[in-house]
């Protein structure tokens, strides 16, 4: 039992660690917590739930081909990337100057409009999701390891890969770790804010939007509050990581996953939650700057 | 070669101050290309300020910054690094988790063209070889001198038309502080670079600069020849010392 839920902790924590890649550069830049990343997670599986629509999916019980999801995948990624830069744009920054505390309450207002947005639009029943490969699975050393598990992991690690290669390598990334490490300095090298706080929303955007297209087929399920969840627990992993750290962030996904797995399997399944955020207090109160530290600064 | 005019960095009746930032009553002051201006003063009496304002990262609330006659004051801070001015600030400000070359890159965040690049890079390692030592090394790693170095360095990757130093001798050894100044001296006689040191070490900047201005509680109270400013029994007792 310990290696299959290992397994299944792998698949749930590499989502968790896609979505708080996006909490922490955030973080790591304007040092407040995006509360509306959660929603535009939300907002991607129905992108996702809308483009099989379009290509006439049936999505009670229909299945998606793999061409077909990277065909949902690449879009809803891209919207979601253009609805973070409108998020920045208009809810954060004309306050960017302001109060952090100004800024925490108008993530709060931007999560609750877009879930409430996404409710009036989309209606607040849960919608099934088309689901990939009709459950076929495989086995390894007596765990069962399904076909979609195994794809939710590469598509993420080569995500989590293709993050840290444009991180490391490109200008604009390191442009990116500039900001984050002395803005005064950065803006002082002809390094333009708005484009860097702009880009970093776009990218954490869309890979949030990747984990929900990910989860909704994963699950099968599509509904408007189901950011909220996931929010505040790939929130948990960016802390567990050490916020503003993007590996630790990754780390701490992976990790949270597997904990809440073998938590939910040898404690009790109605517990995996509490024991996530049983994980956040933990942290909080021990090690608050998280198992990867920010590093110096 | 073409010969061009010298360019000019004037700064007129630069106000600014409020809050925690230190004040300025309307100042004056002005650099040209290949000439090197001190200003010195103690603590406290806006020489920062007077920088951060130039760079558009203060805000000033009167006066003018001109570059080649054109006013600045009101563009953003990097699209005043954009046209030529380079600030090295206070207290060094490395990326301390980016490596030297990545700082170095950084620097040239606004070169876009590689040969370009590559020659400047070529500009700095020659002139600070232990930066070329350490370029795979995390900025955060290295020492004060290396440091401050490697913010120096930096600001030359983009070939700026006005270089401007923030304390640079503050917190390192004198020996260190030596070696800095003299290639900041070469650096006058070599190129075009103008530049503007504002130091609370007066007597080294004085040393190597062709102007001084003294600023006190945020006003310009002398200005004259290095010479001059170095033999000036006022500027002597208050800022040299002996």
């Amino acid at each position: 039992m310990f290696f299959q839920q290992l397994v299944n902790g792998l698949a749930v924590g590499s989502i968790y660690a896609l979505i708080a890649i996006g909490y922490t550069m955030v973080y790591g830049i304007l040092f407040f917590v995006n509360f509306a990343h959660g929603d535009i997670y939300m907002l991607g599986t129905y992108c996702a739930f809308f483009i099989f629509g379009f290509i006439g999916i049936e999505t009670t019980g229909g299945v998606i081909s793999v061409p077909q999801f990277f065909a949902a995948l690449l879009p809803s990624m891209l919207i979601c990337g253009a609805i973070g830069m409108g998020l920045e744009k208009f809810a954060y920054r004309p306050i960017r100057n302001g109060s952090r505390l100004s800024a925490m309450i108008s993530a709060l207002g931007a999560s609750l409009f877009l879930c409430n947005t996404a409710m009036y639009l989309f209606g607040s029943q849960t919608k099934p999701m088309p689901k990939l490969f009709a459950g076929e699975y495989f086995t390894i050393g007596g765990a069962i390891v399904s076909y979609i598990q195994t794809a939710v992991l590469i598509v993420s690690l080569v995500l989590m890969a293709a993050l840290h290669f444009f991180i490391r390598h490109t200008k604009l990334g390191k442009a990116i770790r500039a900001v984050s490490d002395d803005q005064r300095a950065a803006v002082l090298m002809g390094i333009d804010m708005d484009r860097v706080i702009s880009a970093t929303f776009a990218i954490g955007s869309a890979l949030a939007g990747a984990a929900g297209i990910m989860v909704g087929i994963y699950y099968g399920a599509v509904y408007p509050t189901m950011g909220a969840v996931a929010g505040i627990k790939a929130f948990t992993a960016a802390i567990l990581g050490g916020i503003g750290n993007i590996p630790g962030a990754m780390v701490g996904g992976v990790l949270l996953g597997i904990i809440e797995s073998l938590g939910g399997a040898y404690i009790s399944f109605g517990y995996r939650d509490a024991i996530a955020f049983f994980v956040l207090i933990i942290v909080l109160c021990l090690m608050p700057t998280g198992i990867l530290r920010k590093g110096r600064t | 070669m073409e010969e061009s005019s010298p360019m000019k960095l004037e700064v007129e009746q630069l106000t600014a101050g409020y809050g925690s930032i230190e004040a300025l009553h309307g100042i004056n002051l002005s650099c040209s290309s290949g000439e090197m201006v001190a200003v010195i003063g103690s603590n406290g009496a806006g020489k920062s300020t007077a920088l951060n304002c130039i760079c558009g990262v203060v805000p000033a609330s009167y006066g003018e910054v001109l570059l080649d006659g054109r006013d600045i004051l009101d563009e953003p801070p990097h699209r005043i690094a954009m046209m030529g001015i380079a600030q090295v600030p206070e207290g060094r400000r490395v990326f301390p988790r980016l490596t030297v070359l990545e700082n170095l890159e950084m620097g040239a965040y606004i070169v876009r063209d590689k040969a370009v690049f590559g020659e400047r890079l070529e500009f700095v390692y020659n002139l600070f070889p232990r930066l070329s030592e350490r370029q795979r090394q995390n900025a955060g790693d290295l020492s004060g001198g290396e440091q401050q170095m490697l913010v120096i360095g930096r600001a030359l990757m983009r070939n700026p038309k006005f270089l401007l130093l923030d304390e640079p001798s503050l917190g390192l050894a004198p020996m260190v502080v030596e070696n800095i100044f003299e290639i900041i001296s070469g650096l006058v006689g070599s190129s075009e670079v103008g530049i503007i040191i504002v130091e609370q070490n007066a007597a080294m900047a004085l040393s190597i600069a062709n102007r001084g201005y003294v600023l006190e509680n945020g006003r310009i109270t002398m200005e004259a020849s290095a010479d001059e400013l170095i033999c000036d029994e006022r500027v002597k007792a208050a800022y040299i010392g002996g």
